[in-house]
């Protein structure tokens, strides 16, 4: 979205616009929705949780310094929510279901190894530290570039790119010790 | 280079920098076959995690404008009294059900909601089936009260039991022109609100709830004591088409 209509979006809905906002829940729903997922490893939780990010932000809309960018605003929140939901879980919930996109046409084997080993690696990434996973998914599945993880994570881009480097090889070394290894 | 300078090398090309002096750098190393397996696992893992999808929020924007309507709702009838129409509390039930149908509730809860916070908490979807049915607390300055949600028919049933709390009541909200309500101890207090005063004696309460329509607005359910109030959300989503 261009920063001119997300500007424009969030002063129609600081001006009591409330619909504007759907649209800002339109530009923003899939990202938070996947970080959502693939930090609680659960469907129906992160679309409860991406609610309640979205409805968050509604309500401190008026707080949020617009001079930062609105999606690394909305990110720290659902990455906060989310590590609080972790915090909420039981410590030793089983995984609760495939949140990987299915395996694709059963019948080919291909699709079906690529789907099982997207659940091996949604799987694994579980085992990892909350803040080692927030890294991987921002970067990864999110495609976030170092310098927007940084202002989403609130850290310099550095100290985002040397902590990244240190999840990868713990989530290669947690893929290896499952016996999930590859090359 | 040490391993660690190594691993920062091989992630920081696959990671896209494409400077022909890294990539130099990592031509050179790479003749090191330990250096090779180590990137290998790493590209491995790259590829990997390109190939997770991202997925599509069904229906996201629905969910979260229909609370920031419920929201709206309930923050309106904080108005004074008399700024509001009253409408009539019971309707029939015959007309409302007809051909229409609820087919999935879910039941937000936010037991430790603060006062003026109403998303706070772990929200609890309720597993589809024949008995669905949620129960849990709310509690607020020192008052916790217990309610009963459950699939009535093709309403909701809500019951409410709560303990001496005088100067306390409970509140439930829902978009009138949505849900019609039958209400047992609660009061009606304007169009979508019923209201259960508690006193010195423990109190109870039930409100059955049938859409008039595609119900999409969530209904709310606040407890508010002298001493702070806290707030719940029940969604009510519409019908899912069937395959």
């Amino acid at each position: 979205m261009a920063v001119e209509d997300e500007g424009t979006l969030i002063q129609r809905v600081l001006d009591g616009d409330r619909e504007a906002f759907g649209s800002l829940v339109d530009a923003y729903g899939r990202v938070v929705f996947n970080l959502a997922l693939r930090m609680v490893n659960d469907r129906e939780d992160a679309r409860d949780l991406s609610q309640t990010v979205f409805l968050k932000a509604y309500e401190r809309l008026a707080t949020f310094d617009r001079r930062n960018r609105f999606f690394s605003w909305i990110y720290r929140i659902t990455i906060n929510e989310s590590l609080n939901w972790l915090e909420r879980r039981r410590p030793h919930e089983e995984l609760k279901e495939d949140t990987t996109g299915g395996s694709g046409s059963a019948s080919a084997p291909d699709a079906v190894e690529a789907g099982e080993d997207r659940v091996r690696v949604q799987e694994t990434l579980q085992v990892l530290r909350a803040d080692d996973r927030q890294l991987i998914v921002l970067r990864h599945f999110l495609q976030l570039s170092h310098r927007e993880m940084g202002e989403a994570l609130g850290v310099p881009e550095k100290t985002v790119k040397s902590r990244l480097h240190a999840a990868r090889c713990r989530l290669a070394e947690a893929l290896r010790q499952k016996g999930y290894g590859r090359g | 280079m040490n391993d660690r300078e190594v691993d920062e090398l091989i992630q920081d090309v696959l990671d896209g920098d494409d400077s022909p002096q890294l990539a130099e750098r990592l031509a050179e190393a790479l003749r090191d076959p330990s250096v090779r397996a180590r990137h290998d696992v790493m590209a491995a893992l790259f590829g990997r995690l390109r190939a997770v999808p991202l997925e599509d929020p069904a229906d996201l924007r629905d969910r979260v404008m229909a609370a920031l309507r419920a929201r709206s709702a309930e923050r309106a009838h904080d108005l004074p009294r008399g700024s509001h129409p009253r409408r009539a509390l019971a309707v029939s039930l015959a007309a409302a059900a007809a051909g229409l149908a609820i087919v999935a509730a879910y039941f937000a809860w936010h037991p430790d909601t603060p006062v003026g916070d109403g998303v706070r908490g772990a929200l609890a979807p309720l597993v589809p089936g024949p008995a669905r049915m949620f129960t849990g607390e709310l509690s607020a300055g020192g008052v916790t009260i217990r309610l009963r949600a459950s699939r009535e028919g093709e309403g909701l049933r809500i019951e409410v039991a709560a303990p001496p709390a005088a100067g306390s009541e409970v509140a439930i909200f829902f978009a009138a022109d949505e849900l019609t309500a039958r209400a047992t101890g609660f009061r009606e207090d304007g169009a979508g609100r019923v209201v259960l005063p508690l006193g010195p004696a423990p109190a109870r309460g039930t409100v059955a709830l049938e859409p008039v329509g595609v119900a999409r607005t969530p209904v709310g359910v606040r407890l508010t004591t002298p001493a702070g109030s806290a707030w719940t959300e029940i969604a009510v989503e519409p019908a899912t088409p069937g395959p």
